[in-house]
């Protein structure tokens, strides 16, 4: 079990505490628990995390900058935030810039994915349950963000019943574990993500209007990426700085046909589309420039220099070699 | 002189962490006569900063507490209330020892082989 503990430096530090059962001659068997100081790995974590750019959402667009501006704000108040926008705009990236600016932000983060699963386990998942012939609580997802956020993506995903709860919570700010007789109050913020419109959610019968209400009191819609304008070449050379200082690349640049191809492709999958690009383009790439070739094959226009169309810059990076 | 003491506790021990305390025990400490109130109070959840609030409000000089984090314990240094901290054992050992002033920081009041609390 992890969790953290206070020392006599009066520091709060992660701990990791696992159980050893030793024999015993006298019959009942002791229990040794093992405490393990987890604050270097915490802290080799974050630096790691910062290294590899997770958890920064980053922009220059006038779209974007006017979200980043809002993020601090919005942090230091704990009314719920419903963040919309398609796959790959990076909700869930946005959703953690808010927690991390927010007094919260010691607290923890807990991210749910409202994925396909048996209502009864979905319950015990959120709101936890009670074992032992009703004695013990097991934490669900509330619990475990206890004083912090509770970030559920993809919220239409959640069964009406579920959203009822959520409901409840947001009115009352109480939960009911399965199991238990009277309801537990939590102070957990709320943040919610979907990437489809809302409204539609609610013609289709797929969100709670009750809930939509109550979860948009601040709401944050996320542009795709062809509507972020200069971003896609901010993020590009941010990509691409990033892949080749960890694949420890010497490139510098990259062709303008390249980025040609790049700027003319649709980007179903946003920023997480344009990311995967430039790792793949980075990985493959020997020299000190990206060209058409080095481009994964599915971008019209890619591998123009073999003439080889619709062939993998991977195929031809290993013939070449 | 009487002086008003909030003591952390789980069940009848002292709780192991401040800021994951739901029960209070408040007493008033008469240098005479003793204990002369004896309160507690449930909390609905543990939160420090409601805690640090139940101590402001009610006017406490001291409180007794188990771990406490940094933040929490120069707080309410800082609004001149005195912080026993780090101390663990049975309340009523605790308190005995507060009736007659020799509660001190990171005193271990539990029964340990051979040696006397």
């Amino acid at each position: 079990m992890e969790t953290d503990c206070i020392n006599r430096h009066r520091r709060k530090i992660p701990v990791r505490i696992t159980p050893i059962q030793l024999p015993s001659t006298t019959g009942s068997p002791y229990i040794l628990d093992v405490v393990e100081d987890l604050t270097a790995l915490r802290e080799m974590e974050a630096r790691l995390s910062q290294a590899t750019g997770q958890g920064q959402i980053i922009g220059r667009s006038p779209a974007m900058e006017k979200i980043l501006r809002l993020v601090p704000v919005i942090a230091q108040h704990d009314s719920p935030v419903l963040i919309t926008g398609e796959t790959g705009t990076g909700k869930d990236l946005l959703a953690e810039s808010v927690h991390k600016a927010s007094p919260r932000s010691r607290e923890p983060f807990v991210r749910f994915s409202c994925g396909p699963m048996s209502a009864e386990m979905l319950d015990a998942e959120l709101f936890g349950r009670m074992v032992g012939d009703g004695a013990e609580l097991k934490p669900g997802r509330f619990h475990q963000a206890q004083g912090g956020t509770l970030y559920l993506s993809e919220i239409a995903d959640l069964p009406l019943v579920q959203q009822a709860g959520l409901v409840r919570y947001l009115d009352e700010g109480t939960i009911l574990p399965i199991g238990a007789s009277k309801p537990v109050r939590i102070t957990t913020r709320i943040m919610a993500s979907t990437a489809e419109l809302p409204e539609k959610l609610i013609k289709d019968g797929r969100l709670r209007e009750d809930l939509f209400h109550r979860i948009s009191a601040i709401r944050l819609h996320l542009p795709r990426l062809t509507e972020r304008g200069e971003d896609l070449e901010f993020l590009l050379h941010h990509f691409l700085s990033h892949y080749t200082a960890r694949f420890k690349k010497n490139i510098t640049s990259i062709t303008p046909k390249a980025l040609r191809v790049i700027r003319s492709h649709e980007f179903p999958g946003n920023v997480r589309e344009l990311k995967n690009i430039m790792e793949f383009a980075v990985m493959v790439c020997t020299g000190d420039q990206i060209s058409t070739e080095h481009l994964p094959g599915h971008l019209p226009g890619a591998m123009e220099q073999t003439g080889r169309p619709g062939s993998s810059a991977r195929t031809n990076t290993r013939k070449k070699a | 002189m009487e002086r008003r003491i909030l003591i952390t506790v789980a069940k009848d021990e002292i709780a192991p962490r401040f800021d994951l305390t739901t029960e209070v025990l408040l007493i008033t400490l008469s240098a005479t006569e003793g204990i002369i109130s004896r309160k507690s109070f449930l909390l609905a959840h543990a939160s420090g900063d409601e805690l640090c609030d139940l101590a402001l409000s009610r006017d406490m000089g001291v409180i007794v507490c188990g771990a406490i984090e940094d933040e929490y314990y120069h707080y309410l240094r800082w609004k001149r209330i005195e912080v026993i901290d780090s101390v663990m054992g049975p309340l009523e050992r605790v308190l005995d020892r507060l009736s007659t002033g020799q509660l001190a920081s990171g005193d271990i009041l539990y029964d340990r082989a051979g040696v006397p609390t």
